[in-house]
């Protein structure tokens, strides 16, 4: 594909976006709604095949868009954002199929226009971030992405989303306010210089002043990732928003902004190894917190926010140990934990979106979001629920799926490199990786947790019982994510390549994975797993004759059993709760009244229990608390306007310029 | 011999000693106990009964309880292949990645929880629990065992840590902290004692017998293979770490197989009854108790490593 | 009318007219439950047992019987209270006194008499199974009434909340034990609530025991509980001679403590077995320790003819007297036994891996247990002084005197550690017993015609208390109150707070019997 051809694919794919957004605002109704969601659907496939496209004939950078007079408004496309642009534009084309259908059955919930216009200035700004090619453009574009956000979180107007929306868009402005003030660091305050005058400005700027920039960076694009301890907002937004736009968020969102991360740091000058420690502990602190997180938690979208934060706490550690190595003069490390941080993007976007977009299927099938009332979903929705599984042992990174790869590639770098001669890095290395192999663990526990309390088992309440599979338009978007976290893990080794990390996957061994010294197949362990699968199916049909089924009802010990009595995701965590409780603080409180006041022992009971992560307590709320000290006349603007929260929203952001400049 | 024939032998031998292995540590525990205990060999017995039973499936499971037998099945005979458990040389011995083997492990493990949880009972929800707790805290020691194997040879693949094993516990001490932290490993991933009971009848303490409870006849005799392959995987991947001789290497005669065969029995026999030994000695932990040992199976597994690395450094 | 007066009338009335050894006094219904929450809240009686009567052919309507007993002053008191046949409502005891609670459910589902404002009014023996309105105790049902197949809710407590689930485990269990529902509400593995569903196999002992004779109905005592042959059948002949007023002579007395110590030290070395070994999982114990019962059980078999040191005790004495080598051979098992075990038990106490399971498991306080009325084992863990052999002691034992043995940490631990040093004293019993018989007759004759008479013993597990009622030489009521029905219920208070796989251990520290509590 010529680069013309890349270029107006990629103007076609923003401008259709932005069609799609006119189009749900200016039609009524259903039919506009469709349509719109079809151009959206339309634009950005588009856009994710001619940046594939890009990838794959490895051109230069390409300017799409350049008109530095115009304030200095350029896009370029170049290969990082490229990377994520295809995975922006994917899970929003996914997104957009499933919205077809999904909206529609939620019509009461939400005001349609509002939602699909809010979808498309969402999608816009992330597209626009990763094409933006000077501090104004990506600013711009940046805000335009978190206040659609902010309207997102809030689309069903409930009281709980304004309050999940209020507390993102004070985190999301403190970020904005540090990434603008990095970059003004680096550019003298100046917000109309693009990426190679920064470049050229950051190298004349003190060892302190960077440092202090890269921090602000970090903060910024950190608290936007949801990472330790700027995490709190977004267990409690991301489930708010329609399940397609949480899908977004989670697998396109916090892509964005690891996107901005390694975008700044590719344009400042390198850092010191601390850096990438500060960096490394952040995202390992993150990854910890947040399969705890996943592990204890009750609700499905909540798990999978959760789970969102443990997934950007791996990625960042991987990048953290990239500036850490190549600090330390480890070119080869900081090559691999740079590509199995890439690597894990694409795997997350891929397999997050799809988690989302099963969730709000399940949940418009069994009416509820606590996994409590779930269950028995496997028997009645097989397809979704095969999709399910598949992303499920993605997410826990188990082969032969996609995001297994990345953590392999992560974790033999780090071994590899253990014969190390420094000290300080052995024990960042150690440290790191059974740290990994811990976030790794809970990371297991939490996932299967997930899929086996919702999926299996008696159905828990009225809703799960008479749950049915998933309308077409919900489940082919589900399948088409999983089937490519399957085709991710088959080919793991040419996308290692597309991704630009020759080094990870070199031509000379064919279909081989190789990382620091260690070596592996992705197809021959799909083959290795296939076969014994094969072998095992063989041997059991071969050994038994023709299996003869007899239905029965589960053992009951001889006293009928109910679906009261199987195992919920609370009993389930337990066990994570106990022996992780210094972290995840939990309240269990058994009240109890005695049925007549003079006999003490015989009472009814009712339990609550409730769990919090230690830093919800010492670190978010505090902050929240200062921020919106003002909450109680806050809260009364709740049914207001939306005037009003517009008008909100500009203060806030005036004010964060004023403070930047 | 071909690398592919010596994989042939190993995962035949494997799965034919395996019954064998569970019976061998049951009739060893009734012995030192002073009873006179089954015959070593009534696994087989029970499987081929099994075997040809029908079998009886709730109504409330789904497809997931029928993939269960499959997926664990297969992925004890996958260790079964991959590991350098007669050969040294087999068909897979690259492919044999440490990550790769212990991402295995958790894939049947998770797959067992699955259909623990699938019927719907109270068991098979708290073995289920039980077994994925212990899997998810037991996975920091496995890696960072492996991992000091993996610097101490030079080599992330099982086969090639060998090499290192056998030349190595004495040559290096500091490995064997490594391998008392695969021990505990080992006992926690085949879930026997300290963490769970294999020979109790009592639902309540139950972790793997507890998920198993709802299968019969095929199934149930898939999954009981499943987990005897796994004991034997581990007994002989322990024993060549430690003596890693007699195996099948290229050029080799009949009596060189037979050879290998009999030592691959009689390292099994050897570690079954240390295992006995064992269980016979201590009580079960109280589960509570299970992070206790799953950190100290990790603190191991780290000095080891950290043992490993500095001696590198050395 | 309060507990003091019932006490000062039961002072001023001559020893010949108490009822078989046990002071009773007749209050109206309205003040029955006053009067036995003063005995127990004011004077620290505990209640001893409890049962209904049908007593409508003497035209005085239902009785209720509370007995009351007072461990430190060695007393008994038997407050009765009569209710019209129309009317079977009394103010309930439960209300105030915890212990009463399951009595008087039963006497609810058997009888059909209200306990008015009781807090749990559950069916505690019909099941769903049997329809309303079937009171199987009263004169007018026929035993081999056929019922119709009802179809009564029988709702389990449930604890409120979202996450919590519910453990269902029995009737049928994986192991061999008899059959028991027990439910637990948990959000995990730490139990919220526990409790149990028993009488799953009713076997309607007291309905058949009704025109019966002494000796026609001593076998089917014996058979209450297998494992409490003899503790049964003794406190089934102390009610019958309390009621006859006869006095066993001493050499049969002292055979009688022979067999009731023998049955004691096989069961606990059984439950030291059962604990360790299949409790903890330290199964060495359980294949050493069950082999050693063993011999004891086989010892039974030479001597009695059976394995559960059954058909010995016999009303008005022993059936037959021990001969010089039967008795030696005894003692020789029984010290060989006895060493073996505490070989075996010193060694497990050795085991930190052991201790650490067994203690703070499964914690019984002692209020909790003063409340429920818990008795034996369960109570002298918790450090309740209660042993009927030391605070109501029988020609026999006002001899050999043993020391109860008290623990005070009510935990699992304290429960094993009971049983090891009675199991001491046992052995030291058994020696001295088998060494220093007097000669004497063993039997006299035991013919009660009329009245009632309250026989209690301490068996292996805790206090019978059999209550017995004859009319014309034949049985017209007979309660045999296992220590079982006492401490079922403590479950629902010692579970709580411990994780569910420890439940199991918890279970074998109690072991309690099915058989006996499901009459």
């Amino acid at each position: 594909m010529s680069t013309t051809m890349i270029a107006m694919g990629i103007i076609a794919s923003v401008v259709g976006v932005a069609l799609a957004g006119l189009t749900a605002i200016v039609g009524r109704g259903l039919r506009s709604h469709r349509i719109a969601q079809v151009i959206l659907a339309m634009s950005t496939a588009i856009g994710a095949t001619v940046s594939v496209a890009f990838l794959v004939a490895r051109h230069a950078p390409l300017a799409v868009w350049s008109f530095p007079s115009l304030y200095g408004m350029t896009f370029v496309l170049y290969p990082l954002g490229a990377v994520f642009f295809a995975l922006v534009s994917t899970v929003a084309c996914a997104a957009s199929i499933y919205a077809i259908r999904y909206v529609a059955d939620h019509a009461a919930a939400y005001r349609i226009p509002h939602l699909n216009a809010a979808t498309a200035v969402f999608v816009l700004g992330m597209q626009g971030v990763l094409l933006a090619h000077s501090v104004i453009a990506f600013m711009l574009a940046w805000e335009a992405m978190s206040i659609a956000a902010f309207f997102l979180i809030m689309a069903d107007r409930a009281e709980q989303s304004i309050r999940a929306a209020l507390t993102y868009v004070v985190v999301t402005h403190l970020g904005a306010a540090a990434i603008l003030s990095g970059f003004f660091i680096l550019s003298g305050g100046n917000a109309f210089v693009d990426y190679a005058t920064l470049v050229a400005r950051a190298a004349g700027r003190s060892p302190t002043q960077l440092l202090v920039a890269a921090t602000l960076f970090l903060i910024g694009f950190g608290s936007k990732a949801g990472l330790v301890p700027l995490h709190g907002w977004l267990p409690e937004a991301h489930p708010q928003a329609p399940s397609h736009i949480s899908a977004l968020m989670s697998g396109a969102m916090l892509k964005v902004a690891v996107y901005g991360f390694m975008l700044t740091m590719t344009l400042l000058p390198p850092l010191p190894g601390g850096f990438g420690i500060a960096v490394l502990a952040v995202g390992l602190c993150s990854g910890i917190a947040g399969a705890l997180g996943a592990a204890v938690n009750r609700d499905i979208k909540q798990t999978l926010a959760w789970s969102s934060i443990e997934h950007l706490g791996i990625i960042f550690s991987m990048l953290g140990l990239s500036l850490f190595a190549s600090a330390h003069g480890l070119a080869a490390l900081a090559g691999i934990a740079a590509a199995a941080a890439l690597f894990h993007c694409v795997a997350h976007a891929l397999f997050k979106s799809g988690l989302f977009l099963t969730a709000g299927a399940v949940v418009h099938a069994t009416h509820t979001r606590s996994l409590e009332g779930m269950g028995g979903i496997a028997r009645r929705m097989p397809m979704t629920s095969v999709a399910f599984l598949i992303l499920v042992l993605s997410a826990a990174a188990l082969p032969p799926f996609g995001a297994f790869y990345s953590e392999w590639t992560f974790l033999r770098g780090i071994v590899g490199t253990l014969h190390a001669a420094d000290p300080l890095v052995l024990a960042v290395l150690v440290v790191t990786l059974c740290a990994s192999a811990c976030i790794g663990g809970i990371g297991i526990f939490a996932m299967i947790k997930l899929f086996a309390i919702a999926s299996l088992g008696q159905p828990r309440s009225d809703g799960a019982l008479h749950a049915v599979e998933a309308p077409r338009l919900l489940r082919y978007p589900i399948l088409a994510l999983a089937a490519g976290m399957l085709a991710a893990g088959a080919w793991a080794t040419a996308l290692f390549r597309l991704l630009g990390a020759d080094a990870i996957a070199p031509t000379a061994a064919r279909g081989n994975l190789v990382a620091a010294g260690g070596t592996i197949s992705p197809g021959v362990v799909l083959g290795i797993l296939l076969g014994a699968l094969a072998l095992a199916a063989v041997a059991g049909r071969i050994a038994s004759g023709r299996m003869r089924f007899r239905s029965a009802p589960t053992w009951d010990c001889g006293q009928p059993i109910t679906a009261a009595m199987e195992y919920t995701a609370t009993a389930f965590g337990a066990p994570m709760r106990f022996f992780f409780r210094s972290i995840i603080q939990h309240h269990k409180v058994i009240a109890s009244t005695p049925v007549v006041a003079t006999n003490a022992y015989i009472r009814t009971r009712s339990m609550t229990l409730a769990s919090r992560m230690l830093s919800m307590t010492y670190i978010q709320q505090p902050v929240v608390n200062l921020l919106l000290w003002k909450s109680a006349q806050l809260r009364r603007l709740q049914n207001g306007a939306i005037q009003f929260y517009l008008i909100l929203i500009f203060i806030a952001l005036t004010a964060t310029l004023v403070l930047a400049v | 011999m071909t690398p592919a024939s010596s994989t042939i032998i190993q995962v035949a031998c494997v799965v034919l000693l395996a019954p064998f292995a569970t019976g061998m540590v049951r009739w060893a525990k009734a012995r030192l106990q002073g009873r006179r205990g089954a015959s070593p060999l009534l696994p087989y017995v029970t499987i081929a009964t099994l075997l040809r039973k029908e079998m009886v499936v709730s109504p409330v499971t789904s497809w997931v309880f029928h993939l269960t037998p499959f997926v664990v099945l297969g992925t004890a005979l996958a260790l079964a292949a991959l590991l350098p458990l007669m050969s040294a040389f087999g068909a897979f011995a690259g492919h044999d990645d440490f990550i790769f083997v212990s991402a295995l492990l958790a894939l049947g493990a998770v797959f067992l929880v699955l259909g623990g949880l699938d019927p719907g009972s109270a068991f098979g929800g708290m073995g289920a629990s039980r077994e994925m707790t212990i899997a998810a805290l037991i996975e920091p020691a496995m890696i960072t065992t492996f991992a000091a194997f993996a610097v101490a040879s030079g080599t992330g693949s099982v086969s090639g840590m060998l090499a290192v094993g056998g030349a190595g516990i004495v040559a290096q001490p500091a490995l064997i902290a490594s391998i008392a932290a695969l021990v505990l490993v080992m006992l926690a991933e085949n879930a026997r004692y300290p963490v769970d009971n294999p020979a109790t009848h009592l639902e309540l303490t139950m972790v793997h017998e507890a998920m198993v409870l709802e299968y019969s006849g095929p199934y149930l005799a898939m999954l009981e293979l499943a987990s005897s392959v796994k004991l034997a995987v581990f007994a002989l991947l322990l024993g060549n770490m430690i003596v890693p001789n007699f195996l099948l290497v290229s050029g080799i005669g009949a009596v060189g197989v037979l050879l290998a065969i009999a030592v691959a029995i009689a390292k099994v026999s050897v570690a079954m009854v240390l295992l006995a030994l064992l269980e016979s000695s201590i009580p079960k932990m109280r589960f509570y108790r299970m992070q206790e040992y799953c950190a100290v199976a990790f603190l191991l597994a780290f000095a080891g490593l950290v043992l490993t690395v500095t001696q590198v450094l050395v | 009318m309060t507990a003091h007066d019932v006490l000062r009338r039961v002072d001023s009335t001559p020893a010949a007219s108490r009822t078989g050894g046990c002071p009773s006094t007749n209050v109206p219904r309205e003040a029955f439950a006053r009067v036995c929450t003063d005995f127990v809240a004011v004077h620290q009686y505990r209640l001893a047992s409890l049962f209904a009567t049908d007593d409508r052919h003497s035209g005085s309507g239902f009785g209720v019987h509370a007995v009351l007993a007072h461990d430190a002053n060695g007393t008994r008191m038997m407050v009765s209270t009569s209710l019209p046949e129309h009317d079977p409502g009394y103010p309930s005891l439960t209300a105030t006194i915890m212990a009463a609670h399951w009595y008087e459910r039963y006497a609810m589902d058997m009888f059909g008499i209200i306990a008015i404002g009781h807090p749990d009014p559950r069916r505690l023996v019909h099941h769903e199974n049997i329809p309303e309105g079937v009171w199987p105790l009263r004169k007018d049902f026929a035993w081999n009434t056929r019922l119709a197949h009802g179809a009564v809710p029988y709702p389990m407590h449930h604890v409120a909340g979202e996450g919590v689930y519910e453990i269902p485990v029995g009737p049928i269990h994986a192991g061999i034990i008899e059959p028991g529902h027990f439910r637990f509400n948990v959000a995990g593995e730490r139990i919220m609530t526990l409790e149990g569903k028993l009488f799953f196999t009713h076997k309607g002992v007291e309905k058949l025991l009704e025109g019966k004779t002494i000796a026609e109905a001593l076998p089917y005592i014996e058979r209450l509980s297998g494992d409490m042959a003899a503790a049964h059948a003794l406190a089934f002949c102390e009610a019958a001679e309390a009621i006859a007023q006869c006095v066993v002579p001493k050499r049969a007395a002292l055979l009688r403590a022979l067999v009731l110590e023998l049955e004691r030290l096989t069961m606990h070395i059984h439950d030291l077995a059962n604990i360790a070994g299949n409790g903890t999982g330290y199964t060495i114990m359980a294949a050493q320790g069950f082999r050693i019962k063993e011999r004891l059980m086989r010892c039974s078999a030479t001597v009695f003819g059976n394995r559960f040191w059954r058909g010995h005790i016999s009303p008005g004495g022993v059936a037959r007297d021990l001969r010089i080598e039967e008795l030696q051979m005894i003692a020789a098992v029984a010290r060989d036994a006895y060493r073996d075990m505490r070989d075996l038990t010193t060694m497990a106490l050795a085991s930190d891996g052991l201790r650490e399971r067994l203690e703070t498991t499964g914690i019984l306080t002692r209020d909790v247990a003063i409340a429920y009325g818990a008795v034996g084992i369960a109570a002298r863990a918790s450090g309740i002084a209660c042993d009927v052999r030391h605070d109501f002691p029988d020609a026999a034992y006002r001899e050999l005197a043993p020391v109860p043995a008290i623990e005070k940490t009510g935990d699992v631990f304290a429960r094993f550690m009971v049983r090891v040093r009675e199991m001491d004293s046992s052995a030291a019993l058994i020696e001295r017993i088998c060494g220093s018989l007097p000669q004497s007759p063993v039997v006299v004759a035991c013919a009660p015609i009329q009245g009632m008479g309250i026989g209690a013993v301490e068996s292996w597990r805790g206090e019978v208390c059999t209550a017995l009622i004859m009319d014309d030489g034949r049985i017209a009521r007979c309660f045999p109150r296992d220590p079982s029905f006492c401490n079922w219920a403590l479950f629902g208070e010692l579970g709580p707070g411990n994780i569910v796989p420890d439940f199991p251990l918890c279970n074998k520290s109690l072991n309690l019997s099915y058989s006996g509590t499901d009459l």
